[in-house]
């Protein structure tokens, strides 16, 4: 297949989350406007949308990944706040009922189970509204060139060595 | 029958926003609610759709569900197709019904190994099962995986498949990356038996009940794509244009999500509803697989779907190969694709229907679209709005038959039938949870 082979040093942003409920697809947009934008060697830009385990398979491709999503972190609508993926609440006992219930956390669990574990930065932005509907709210609307920076910058930070 | 109280409530038993609670009440021995609350709306996506042009259709629907999005690219093509008068070529059909393969063969080992295999070995769950499994969840990785690249040699790209179009596509696969997925659907054949071996072992509840089933039909075929008819096993067959003689959509309280019912009840859409109505058409390998695991035509056991899923493992990887060696032996016609401009194909305005079926069942997509081509109606119904009822209908057959076990026994059982369903609830947001300390 066209991809590059493990350990190929290929650092991933992956821009996650479902366009069609408003601010739930920043992180989509985020990597939409980044992958218009001249990036360095070794940079790939994925818009993931609501893809679960699929993602396995990327970070399975991937040394390293800056993920962009919406987050629900407490804070001000349209905050953007960058951690680690120790931080996510997930349930590690994926005791699913549907497979679409596989998100992030899960799959982060599941890398961590079969030795898939790239080193990691999320950069999370907290919705203002969620009501299904294309397009991103007014507040995080106008903040996106904000969050696009900050993505490019954690982008530049995760190419060090 | 001991005359007891039970109150279940299994909240999110998704645990994707958007819930798919398990609510179930019993007193002095009698059943008084027994509902699966779901809030699940495509209603909401039919009426974005609503005045955009009727190109933007299939990139709309195809992010309605991260899991069958070839199901709804290739529903929604076909629906918008026959709405607007446009016929693709052989070439494009072949393509489209190798994509849809693909997904059923990621969504179906991934839905055995991860949804019921843990369930059946007691380990709780996948993670529990990669140590103690590794091989088994490391084939079901693999087999996964082969099916993604399917979907992505054919659409373009592995996520978010962006080459097909009304009309036909973009942008073709090369020739040797279909016989190298070729090669590998090959050597998954041995995976395949592997699974067999598995689910032959799992011994699935006991649960028998008289009930409908409903899938697209072909005679002496299993289609997938495109069938003759919309059939229902009690209902009869209607033309998919006419697929509202046969399913009621109708709204219920405790759910967001429109259910569905014939004229006769409920019924299940799904691996077992096709195997049931069309295993005439299974190849001899797949009626084997079938036999070696003890599902035989005309099964009500809502629990075999799990074995009928990997009978279908077996018979589209071989359906697969056959179509990769097809449009080898013709050779791809690169000259045959589309461009991405609004006006790349004829059309006229009008309404037209596709039924295709997708790894959870039949998936309908009907557009209406006007003189200024822009989408003036919409209707969408996915298979587990379908399927809604006839679990609903499962679990008040269910619960009183088990009714003298343990309460956490009851919830498990529960939890396995709705499992079997693998519901999608596509529309929910997922959002990331964090907690600052």
């Amino acid at each position: 297949m066209d991809r590059p082979s493990p350990n190929h040093n290929r650092t991933l942003v992956i821009g996650a989350g479902n366009v069609l409920r408003g601010d739930d697809g920043v992180g989509v947009r985020v990597a939409q406007a980044l992958a218009q934008e001249p990036l360095p060697e070794g940079v790939e830009v994925l818009d993931v949308g609501t893809r679960g385990l699929d993602l396995l398979f990327e970070f399975e491709d991937a040394d390293r990944v800056v993920l962009i999503d919406a987050a629900e972190m407490g804070q001000t609508p349209g905050e953007a706040r960058v951690f680690d993926a120790a931080l996510l609440e997930g349930d590690t006992d994926i005791r699913l009922s549907s497979l679409h219930g596989i998100g992030i956390a899960e799959v982060l669990a599941l890398g961590r189970a079969v030795g898939v574990e790239p080193r990691m930065t999320i950069v999370g932005i907290q919705p203002a509204d969620l009501r299904p509907r294309e397009g991103l709210s007014e507040t995080l609307s106008a903040r996106l060139p904000e969050y696009v920076a900050l993505a490019r910058g954690k982008l530049a930070a995760a190419r060090e060595p | 029958m001991a005359k007891q109280d039970l109150d279940i409530n299994i909240q999110n038993v998704t645990r994707v926003e958007g819930h798919g609670n398990i609510v179930v009440n019993v007193k002095n021995g009698k059943l008084e609610k027994c509902d699966l609350e779901i809030t699940e709306s495509p209603r909401l996506f039919e009426a974005m759709l609503v005045g955009r042009p009727w190109q933007d259709a299939v990139h709309i629907t195809s992010r309605i569900c991260g899991i069958c999005s070839a199901g709804h690219t290739n529903a929604s093509l076909r629906g918008m197709e026959n709405a607007i008068g446009v016929t693709p070529s052989e070439q494009t059909v072949l393509l489209r019904r190798l994509m849809l393969h693909g997904e059923h063969l990621q969504s179906h080992y991934l839905h055995v190994f991860f949804l019921a295999v843990p369930d059946f070995l007691g380990v709780g769950s996948v993670i529990p099962l990669a140590g103690t499994h590794p091989d088994v969840v490391k084939m079901a990785l693999r087999l996964k995986r082969l099916g993604n690249d399917i979907c992505g040699a054919v659409g373009g790209r592995h996520i978010n498949p962006i080459a097909l179009r009304v009309g036909g596509f973009t942008k073709l696969p090369a020739e040797d990356e279909l016989a190298q997925l070729r090669e590998r659907l090959q050597a998954s054949l041995a995976d395949a038996a592997t699974t067999i071996e598995v689910v032959t072992t799992l011994k699935l509840p006991d649960f028998e009940r008289d009930m409908e089933f409903v899938a697209i039909h072909e005679p002496g075929a299993y289609p997938i794509y495109k069938g003759t008819s919309l059939k229902g096993t009690k209902a009869g067959e209607v033309d998919e244009q006419d697929y509202r003689k046969l399913i009621n959509e109708y709204v219920v309280g405790h759910s967001h999500a429109k259910h569905c019912k014939t004229d006769h009840a409920s019924y299940l859409v799904g691996s077992l509803a096709r195997f049931n109505i069309n295993y005439e058409g299974l190849r001899t390998e797949s009626k084997g697989a079938a036999a070696a695991m003890g599902l035989e035509p005309g099964c009500t056991n809502s629990f075999m779907n799990n074995v009928a899923q990997v009978v279908e493992c077996v018979e589209f990887t071989l359906d697969a190969i056959d179509l990769i060696d097809t449009l080898l032996a013709r050779g791809i016609n690169y000259d045959d694709v589309v461009t991405a401009k609004a006006d790349a194909v004829p059309w006229q305005p009008g309404q037209g229907a596709a039924a295709v079926e997708v790894p959870r069942g039949t998936l309908i997509h009907d557009y209406t679209v006007g003189e200024d081509g822009r989408i003036t109606a919409a209707n969408l119904i996915i298979p587990t709005n379908m399927n809604l009822n006839n679990i609903e209908a499962d679990m008040r057959k269910l619960v009183p038959e088990i009714l003298d076990r343990p309460q956490p026994e009851i919830a498990h059982s529960l939890e396995m039938l709705v499992r079997a369903y693998d519901p999608c609830i596509s529309c929910a947001t997922h959002l990331l949870k964090v907690d600052f300390v």
